[in-house]
């Protein structure tokens, strides 16, 4: 038979091994074991910037944050920066970025390899609208008069963005395909970003201004323009009198969505951490507060709802861009 | 609407204690921000975001004001004594200063650029106050086709004046202009000549190309003249003095007030801070009556350019407080700050906000006299960086670029960049090509393009739309003028010149 001190040894080897077994257990409870580094594609102080601040802030101030950020800024290259950085960060569940539509933008046209299949779409988290302006003296009074003079001659009207490929420039693509316009031929003038598209309407340089709609509520709201429509999927709060496209008859709704991304490979603890954590997150009354503040609306989704938003989206870009006559030669 | 006690009121909140550390603390970063290329205002007040969320609006708001308004006193440091203009800006400062500071009236080129940063910022908030609102609307009036035509106009304005060889000068311009079509496409969204670089995507930032053609390549330059020769090892440029005298001052008062009415003008434009200064340079140029030795040591030129860069951001801040629209790097971020703290800036946020507003305006002002009081007596610690022997200082200024260069965008493409640019800026001096017009080419060609290309898209009659619009067709008939009496004076200038040859 075993002798005395062989069973106590072999005891005490199962309770080792036992506690071993829990605390490895415990171990993948326990990510995030460091601090995460937050990649937003953007120079500090621009949009994306704004959304890194504003989930930090979020997460500190509702006492929901395990481990620091620390905050990396991979503005430039078109928001491609940021995805070759999270494709050399492969399987890091440690790196998570935030990026707009141009992950797949950027692929379509052809300015990048890699997609958005390349990286692990993590939420989506929050979205602004787009609207069409013009002067308070316009002699448009709805968007319809408008698609009508463009169904008649495309070049009728000339657009003004604040940069292409941008929602800015699908939010008149998608409408004029609706109503029937030969939207490939509908002139769509870039201007710098910023306020460099308002002030060309102000001054009555372009007659028409498809821009972000916390941009043109200030000046709506201060009688200099008259906003026509709003891409919202229903009427916003803030403009109770603005249609959206649908109450025009227009079955179009355009999300400028920011969302996470992740490394490809993600490990699924990481991936289903951050999710766990920005359901819980965009319910906090911090998190409303900034979203206000800065015009931004909630869009949540899951990481497979994005996923399957992205697709679609992609197929619906790569249908306006080819149409642009924009898309990389062979992606059609 | 009685603006006297907003103003008044302005003051009192701008002069309390905290205020004023804090526009000191602003003055001193700005400075600091302004010496070291590379990281310019717009990525400082970007950074201070969070920092400010622990202050009241009034008091961030001032700091930010402070380095706003130090940055542009602090470029002309760097230029003057060893030829590494931080922005595009000061480009204009480093062709007359660094000359300067060779023949040891450094100290004096620093004075006089302080005296009209100070001038020249002052008066563009004196602007500011008191014809905001029409100039905003007159502002307004530019449009794509107007743009043009001032772009149009200050090349050819300068390109005619850089170059003493008219090809050499078209040459190195028009690969300025190459270079600034390097990257994303505005119109199309396309790159451009980047060469499957991704960082090339965003284009070749300015400040590379410039600290690289100015400073790495005079240090080549200088590696190369001094190399194996014995009597190069403890040479030094040295202080001198750094007083003016009245001679000079006198020369300095017509450049000053110049310089600061066209950077006050250029910076309402939505143009920054970079036309006027060429402008104002070239405008000099043409008033003096010893235009030969601008680009060889002439104070005129260099002050104009440092007025003008100073009184832009007075007027770079009308579209921003009178109509909600920002337009260069620095109010873009200010933006987002005012919307940080809810302050909805629109047309309406001179009357909404009229107490914070006035506050921020009368922090302009102190921020400006804080500065010359802290920079005029650094002009003396600064200038003794000129007793360092070269052969020692030429290392540091190499080293000081590459940091510079990485500081922009914290990556290593920009300082390898910056080596291959020192290299072009090493070859063209050997072949006598000049620098400046590169830099010109680069720092108005996109803008060119893309505003004759806006304008073109617009027009419903073609190429006619630059001479049915007013504005557009004076700017054309100007230089058209120019372009006429340059060819008749430069034909009676080589008439001369062979009959004295």
């Amino acid at each position: 038979m075993l002798s005395k001190t062989f069973r106590v040894a072999l005891v005490i080897l199962a309770a080792t091994a036992l506690v071993m077994i829990a605390r490895q257990g415990n171990a993948q409870q326990a990510y995030p074991t460091k601090s995460v580094q937050m990649v937003p594609a953007g120079s500090p102080g621009g949009g994306l910037d704004i959304h890194a601040r504003a989930i930090e802030q979020a997460l500190t101030v509702e006492k929901m944050l395990d481990k620091p950020f620390t905050v990396l800024h991979k503005g430039g290259g078109g928001g491609n920066l940021l995805t070759s950085y999270l494709v050399n960060q492969k399987g890091n569940g440690y790196v998570i970025g935030i990026n707009s539509n141009r992950v797949l933008l950027n692929e379509l046209m052809g300015t990048i390899e890699y997609g958005f299949m390349d990286v692990t779409p993590v939420v989506r988290l929050t979205t602004e609208y787009n609207c069409w302006a013009v002067r308070a003296d316009s002699k448009y009074k709805t968007a319809l008069d408008i698609l009508a003079d463009l169904k008649k001659d495309p070049t009728s009207v000339t657009f003004g963005v604040g940069t292409v490929p941008s929602n800015d420039q699908f939010n008149i693509l998608l409408p004029s395909k609706q109503k029937g316009v030969d939207y490939g031929k509908v002139k769509i003038v870039a201007f710098d970003a910023g306020g460099d598209a308002m002030a060309k309407l102000l001054g009555g340089h372009v007659p028409v201004l498809s821009t972000g709609f916390s941009e043109a509520i200030t000046q709506a709201e201060a009688g200099k323009v008259r906003i026509l429509s709003v891409s919202a999927p229903s009427k916003l709060d803030r403009a109770p009198n603005v249609p959206c496209w649908k109450d025009l008859g227009i079955d179009v709704a355009i999300y400028h969505w920011r969302g996470i991304y992740g490394p490809p490979d993600m490990p699924k603890e990481a991936y289903d951490y951050w999710n766990k954590k920005f359901a819980a997150m965009v319910k906090t009354k911090t998190w409303k507060e900034s979203l206000d503040k800065f015009e931004l609306f909630d869009a949540f989704l899951t990481g497979d709802e994005f996923k399957k938003e992205l697709a679609k989206d992609n197929e619906t870009y790569r249908e306006l861009l080819g149409a642009m006559g924009m898309l990389k030669k062979g992606k059609k | 609407m009685d603006t006297i006690p907003l103003i008044m009121n302005g003051f009192s909140q701008a002069l309390t204690v905290p205020n004023i550390l804090s526009a000191l603390f602003g003055c001193f970063l700005g400075t600091v921000v302004g010496v070291l290329p590379g990281i310019g205002p717009s990525t400082t007040v970007a950074l201070m975001i969070p920092i400010s969320f622990a202050m009241n609006p009034a008091t961030a708001l001032i700091m930010m004001m402070g380095v706003y308004c130090g940055a542009m006193y602090g470029g002309a440091i760097t230029s003057i004594l060893i030829n590494v203009p931080g922005e595009a800006s000061s480009v204009m400062t480093a062709v007359d200063g660094y000359p300067l500071a060779r023949q040891g009236r450094g100290g004096v080129a620093m004075v006089l650029c302080q005296v009209g940063s100070f001038i020249g910022g002052t008066l563009s908030i004196v602007g500011l106050m008191i014809v905001a609102l029409p100039l905003a609307m007159f502002a307004l009036e530019f449009g794509p086709a107007e743009s043009f035509s001032v772009m149009f106009f200050a090349l050819i304005l300068a390109a005619t004046l850089i170059s003493e060889s008219m090809l050499r000068g078209i040459t190195a311009l028009i690969m300025g202009l190459i270079l600034a079509s390097i990257g994303t496409d505005l119109q199309t969204g396309i790159g451009r000549l980047t060469m499957g670089v991704p960082e090339l995507l965003d284009g070749i930032d300015n400040v590379v190309v410039i600290i690289g053609v100015f400073g790495v390549g005079e240090v080549l330059w200088y590696a190369v003249s001094t190399y194996g020769k014995a009597e190069a090892t403890l040479e030094r440029i040295g202080a001198g003095r750094w007083i003016p005298n009245r001679e000079e001052w006198r020369s300095g008062w017509g450049p000053i007030f110049r310089g600061s009415l066209t950077g006050f003008l250029t910076g309402l434009l939505a143009a920054g801070s970079v036309l006027g200064s060429f402008l104002s340079y070239s405008f000099e140029k043409r008033l003096s009556k010893h235009p030969e030795q601008f680009g060889k040591g002439a104070l005129e030129g260099m002050t104009a350019c440092e007025s003008a860069n100073n009184a832009s951001t007075g007027g770079a801040l009308i579209p921003l407080l009178t109509l909600g629209i920002p337009h260069s790097g620095t109010t873009a971020v200010l933006l987002t700050v005012l919307t940080m703290y809810g302050l909805k800036p629109g047309p309406q946020l001179m009357i909404d906000q009229a107490p914070l507003m006035w506050t921020v305006i009368a922090s302009l002002y102190i921020a400006n006299v804080i500065l010359i009081i802290m920079n005029l007596p650094a002009v003396g610690i600064f200038i003794r960086i000129l007793d360092i022997p070269l052969k020692f200082l030429m290392p540091i200024i190499l080293v000081f670029a590459s940091v510079g260069a990485y500081s922009i965008n914290t990556s290593l493409t920009d300082v390898v960049m910056v080596l291959l640019f020192g290299i072009l800026g090493f070859f063209m001096r050997w072949s006598g090509f000049t620098p400046v017009a590169l830099v010109l080419g680069m720092v108005l060609g996109e803008r060119l393009e893309q505003s004759l290309r806006q304008a073109l898209m617009i027009s419903s009659d073609g190429a006619l739309i630059f001479l049915t619009k007013p504005i557009s067709l004076l700017f054309l008939l100007l230089t058209a003028a120019i372009v006429v009496v340059d060819l008749v004076t430069r034909k009676k200038g080589r008439v001369a010149d062979d009959s004295e040859g």
